[in-house]
């Protein structure tokens, strides 16, 4: 397996959000604080294992989305470990676009999806509204090697330890992990046009009208965002960098 | 070429008490119970049991260039065991599957429900993951509804000891399926129920349309429209 040099690694905020110009049609405000916790050491953070960013934006004049989370951390010189997250706001059933995005000299090993937040079985208008336009994205994508092997595809694969993640999950995710050097353009590529499509998607959201399906939307909601706070493996990682407090206002703000 | 898919998913399904009924939704099904004509075989049967509102196995041979079968149970809407869903297509070269515990609520918020009845098959389905030709579900409303345990895969045939690799998952998850139908069971309260109804409801239309997909024009050509409507809507 190829080796990638640090230096040759992803780097994530520029390339996957600030290049392609993702928010640029968003007046964004920075979030100081969050669930009345201190964002601001976060920003620009140099620990001695650890240096990167944690950011999280409000948009001005608009409550469509609630909240848009990224992080980007290097472990060491080491490893990268990057997110990104977009939390639509109450009154819409957007789902919530969330990406992981780990590299080491060996793979990426990464998770794209729009974890849907009403149950996808029961809501045939939701899957072909909101998911069914990541159909070919998905087919594309998962094919690249790493994510198939053997004629076997081993997407779904990554989250595999965690139920609770991969019950979340909507049935078009990409999770995995990919090796090859060039591959890792691609994957970078998939990231940013699954953030295109739910962009898209936001665009044409409507406020939910009917006060029983925002019940259902809001209890699956909040079910979703404190597996991920509570559970997420990652968490432990931020512990031990920026003690609990950090770790707790971190995973919220991301998730 | 044929695996003994009927054969061997009944040795399980004897272990239950079982009644078979010769009429379902008010139609005669008797003439789909072992039908042979112009190289087509059909068989069927549905059966009531305890737990379940119906037990369907069947298949459908074509020409000897695709066997097709399939097994569902639906559970009654009054407990809170999932849906056992069996889909085999046999062909000279390849087996196409999927076998699920598909549920019946809420998979994320009903947290007690994954960790009874699905996450106890977290170990087969990370056996079964080695399986040549895994894949994920085609069907992207089918794959909606799956659990999170559940396989799915393209197998190749390379040699015959494959074919029966490939029904080893349908076994297994029926074989666990069984037991949680015969274990005691907790009364649920009338909301819990018609979040059931509905998401049973929901899995039956799903996959009546997947099968209607699946056999299409070729049993339509053999058996009529009539027939092979009323074969899908027996097995879903």
């Amino acid at each position: 397996m190829p080796r990638v040099a640090y230096d040759d690694m992803v780097k994530f905020v520029d390339e996957v959000i600030k290049q392609p110009g993702l928010f640029d049609n968003f007046d964004l405000e920075p979030m100081e604080s969050y669930l009345g916790r201190d964002a601001t050491p976060y920003l620009d953070f140099k620990k001695p294992m650890a240096l990167g960013t944690y950011q999280g934006y409000k948009v001005k004049g608009s409550d469509k989305i609630e909240k848009i989370g990224y992080g980007e951390l290097t472990y060491m010189k080491r490893a990268k470990y990057n997110s990104l997250n977009i939390t639509a706001g109450d009154d819409y059933d957007v789902p919530i676009f969330a990406c992981e995005f780990d590299e080491t000299p060996k793979r990426i090993s990464i998770t794209i999806d729009f974890i849907p937040i009403v149950d996808i079985g029961v809501y045939p208008e939701y899957r072909e509204k909101y998911l069914d336009p990541l159909d070919s994205l998905w087919r594309k994508y998962r094919q690249l090697p790493g994510l198939t092997e053997d004629g076997r595809c081993l997407v779904e694969r990554r989250y595999g330890p965690w139920p609770w993640a991969r019950a979340s999950m909507s049935h078009y995710p990409i999770d995995g992990r990919v090796y090859e050097t060039e591959d890792r353009q691609q994957i970078v590529e998939a990231v940013i046009a699954y953030a295109k499509v739910w962009l898209g998607l936001l665009e044409k959201a409507e406020p939910i009208k009917d006060p029983e399906y925002q019940k259902e939307v809001e209890t699956r909601r909040k079910a979703v965002q404190k597996y991920y706070r509570d559970l997420d493996p990652g968490g432990e990682v931020l512990k031990k960098i920026f003690g609990d407090e950090g770790e707790k206002l971190i995973v919220s703000l991301i998730f | 070429m044929k695996t003994p898919y009927i054969e061997k998913m009944s040795e399980q399904l004897n272990q239950l008490s079982l009644t078979q009924i010769n009429e379902y939704a008010g139609n005669d099904i008797r003439n789909l119970a072992d039908y042979e004509k112009d190289g087509t075989q059909v068989k069927l049967c549905v059966y009531q049991a305890d737990a379940a509102e119906k037990i369907a196995i069947g298949s459908i041979s074509v020409d000897d260039e695709v066997n097709i079968g399939v097994c569902t149970i639906i559970p009654n809407n009054n407990i809170s065991i999932p849906i056992y869903v069996s889909r085999w297509e046999e062909r000279q070269d390849t087996i196409t599957l999927l076998v699920d515990l598909m549920p019946t609520v809420d998979m994320i918020v009903d947290e007690a429900y994954r960790v009874k009845y699905l996450e106890p098959l977290n170990e087969s389905w990370e056996r079964f993951s080695n399986l040549a030709g895994i894949r994920p579900e085609d069907d992207n409303d089918l794959r909606a509804a799956c659990s999170i345990i559940y396989t799915g895969a393209c197998v190749p045939i390379e040699k015959d000891g494959m074919r029966m690799a490939a029904l080893a998952p349908h076994l297994d998850y029926l074989k666990k399926y069984i037991a949680y139908m015969t274990a005691e069971k907790h009364p649920i309260d009338e909301a819990k129920q018609r979040e059931i109804t509905r998401r049973i409801s929901a899995v039956r239309t799903l996959f009546s349309t997947n099968l209607e997909n699946l056999l299409g024009k070729t049993a339509e050509s053999k058996l009529g429209k009539e027939m092979t409507a009323l074969f899908c809507k027996a097995l879903t």
